[in-house]
């Protein structure tokens, strides 16, 4: 009896739990057209990149993330008018799979604009090949976290990526 | 060591960004502002930045007093962390227009780090020296002067000739407050031209005022291209120590200029091999 008390008090501390997640700004809400089959499990809980204190985590760090980004973009022009930034956000699940991709597209006066669609694609493309995302943990324990990826391109060619 | 910190808070006193301090707002006679930082500071108890409730307590802040700074600066700061551009600058924006002594610093410094926009970046740090001649501010998490920030973004742009001007006449300015990490950037942009002697000086500077992973992992560099192999390996063997016990550039948002990779130092055991 007192085992099924301890056991419905934790259930209820999980409910409060759930209840305390708070819409953010930011989120990605999963869409099964554009997702498909990418998993977050029974845990919708999405962290961001930075909560951990931990830097950016990616197998291989900054070389091996340029050159995987770099590879794929290898031979591919891209949008000769435009100077700004494309900005690819998505989420790295509890099993370092990157997942829910969405692009943000905007000049350096910081207004959205449109890219050509070819580019675009490249980018996103080259961002979803990219496969060393590594898992994060929070309180020991693997959760799901936002990441982004952020191309600054000048006229055709990439000036920076970054992280 | 009292003195020092005494110039240093100072000098950065006034451009240096924490949780502000109502009760100044008060004493100044801007009671909207006084207002609006104490419903600010009660309001967002226990909300995280990210949360669309922490932008609505911004907004009823904004509501009291639109001129209050500070709650701009915080419905941006979500947005830098997940790098979305179009959102931050144009909070940021506002931040910079009622408080630009205070804002224009960190919307300077996030331009480049978080956004790669040293164009702007630079044209920042320039606004701000034309608007406040001789005024020291640091960038927005303290760990560089307006001057390196600008001489960081101008190496960005392959503009290495002025941006080693820029920080060498800052660090002549200022040689009691160099940045943490100052000389290590300074040094590798003189590597990036070819004065390897100049490298070298900066490098072991760095090395004597703060010794990280990076500058041994340079000056071992250094070393085995002056054929110095007994040299090369002391410093290698110093960089991994450094390195493992993570005494090195470090961000918990980003990969940082002449951050020291793993692959780097494997690179260097091997070729001392």
């Amino acid at each position: 009896m007192r085992y099924c008390a301890l056991w419905l008090l934790l259930c209820l501390c999980q409910l409060t739990a759930w209840g305390q997640q708070r819409p953010w700004v930011e989120s990605i809400v999963y869409d099964p057209q554009r997702d498909g089959t990418f998993d977050l499990g029974n845990d919708t809980q999405v962290y961001q990149y930075h909560n951990d204190g931990k830097g950016v985590l990616y197998r291989g760090e900054q070389p091996a993330l340029h050159q995987s980004l770099r590879v794929a973009l290898t031979g591919i022009p891209l949008d000769s008018s435009f100077d700004g930034m494309v900005r690819i956000r998505f989420v790295v699940n509890k099993q370092g799979k990157a997942g829910m991709f969405r692009p943000l597209v905007c000049n350096v006066q910081g207004e959205e604009v449109g890219l050509e669609p070819s580019s675009l694609q490249a980018l996103l493309q080259a961002v979803q090949q990219a496969d060393g995302w590594q898992v994060k943990n929070i309180d020991g324990k693997p959760v799901h976290y936002y990441q982004y990826v952020l191309f600054r391109l000048h006229y055709g060619s990439i000036a920076q990526i970054l992280p | 060591m009292r003195w020092r910190l005494l110039l240093l808070l100072g000098l950065f006193g006034p451009v240096l960004q924490a949780q502000p301090n109502c009760n100044a707002f008060y004493f100044q006679g801007d009671v909207a502002a006084y207002e609006a930082c104490k419903y600010l500071d009660t309001a967002t108890y226990g909300h995280y930045q990210y949360e669309e409730a922490f932008q609505e307590i911004c907004d009823k802040a904004l509501a009291i007093c639109p001129h209050f700074a500070y709650a701009w600066r915080e419905k941006s700061t979500a947005y830098v962390k997940a790098g979305n551009f179009v959102l931050w600058l144009k909070y940021m924006n506002q931040a910079v227009r009622f408080d630009t002594l205070g804002m224009l610093p960190v919307r300077a410094s996030c331009r480049g780090k978080f956004f790669a926009d040293h164009e702007g970046a630079i044209a920042d740090v320039e606004l701000f020296e034309r608007m406040y001649p001789g005024t020291l501010a640091m960038a927005h998490n303290g760990t560089y002067s307006l001057a390196m920030v600008k001489a960081l973004s101008l190496r960005a742009l392959n503009r290495i000739p002025e941006a080693i001007l820029t920080a060498e006449t800052y660090l002549q300015a200022y040689p009691e407050l160099p940045g943490m990490y100052d000389r290590l950037h300074l040094g590798a942009m003189y590597l990036q031209l070819g004065d390897t002697a100049q490298a070298k000086s900066q490098f072991e500077r760095q090395w004597q005022q703060t010794p990280i992973a990076e500058a041994a992992y340079q000056l071992a560099r250094l070393a085995l291209t002056e054929k110095q192999p007994v040299v090369a390996r002391q410093y290698s063997q110093q960089a991994r120590q450094l390195f493992d016990a993570e005494q090195r550039l470090f961000d918990p948002y980003h990969y940082l200029s002449d951050q020291l990779f793993e692959a780097d130092l494997v690179a260097l055991e091997e070729d001392l091999r």
